[in-house]
């Protein structure tokens, strides 16, 4: 059986505000993880998602890609789905997994 | 036993990752998720080092080294500043509050490794 892929998950708002230490997370994850060919970015606890976090979203596939690897976007919750969906990005980021709503019963 | 690094960000993520690269090398991780909360991990328990972010709310990163070299079992513990804030005023700031070492995020974990094994008490 394959061992799981190594996960970073995001928590809170990915945006311009939290942009930068959010950023300086994913290039270490990537880093740390450079013998793994799949990962995944669990994303069912962000809150609010900005053109500033769909970029990082990109830059990390986009790393990741260029080293070979893949990244995975999962269980994204409703806001991110919702921009991605905005952002014509769904097929670009893949989000897999059911939307984690913040809040029961939307 | 393994060393205790108490990490103080209120980013999840940084904290997560933080966390692996420690873990990775052998390190027991406490985290504290803003200066407030840090500084209530300082209770008494034995940490040999401590990794702290900047801007935080409730209580910022510079207020918590003041604070934590307050305290008489905390006050050679070395700190380790890891920021995005590269301004110097800034990391002066950090120095005379007591910080040991200055880490501009983005990081290489390498980096922040070897500065944790060559700061960290015995």
């Amino acid at each position: 059986m394959n061992a799981p892929a190594p996960s970073l998950a995001l928590v809170g708002e990915l945006t311009i505000q939290t942009a930068a230490e959010e950023k300086a997370a994913l290039l270490g994850f990537l880093e740390l993880t450079a013998d793994e060919s799949d990962l995944e970015l669990e994303a069912g606890s962000v809150t609010e998602l900005d053109t500033a976090g769909v970029q990082l979203l990109l830059m990390a596939r986009r790393e990741a890609a260029a080293q070979g690897r893949r990244l995975h976007l999962v269980s994204p919750s409703r806001p991110v789905l919702d921009v991605l969906a905005i952002a014509h990005l769904t097929t670009d980021l893949e989000p897999s997994g059911s939307p984690r709503s913040q809040e029961a019963g939307q | 036993m393994g060393k205790t690094i108490l990490i103080v960000d209120d980013s999840a993520s940084v904290r997560q990752v933080v966390g692996i690269a420690l873990r990775g090398a052998g390190y027991e991780v406490i985290e504290g998720v803003d200066g407030q909360d840090g500084l209530s991990k300082l209770d008494g328990r034995k940490i040999h080092l401590i990794i702290s972010d900047v801007n935080m709310p409730r209580m910022d990163g510079i207020t918590f080294v003041k604070e934590a070299k307050k305290l008489p079992a905390y006050k050679f513990t070395p700190i380790i500043i890891l920021t995005t804030e590269s301004e110097e005023k800034k990391k002066l700031e950090g120095q005379q509050a007591g910080a040991k070492a200055w880490v501009v995020k983005p990081f290489q974990p390498a980096q922040m490794l070897a500065a944790v094994s060559k700061l960290i008490l015995p």
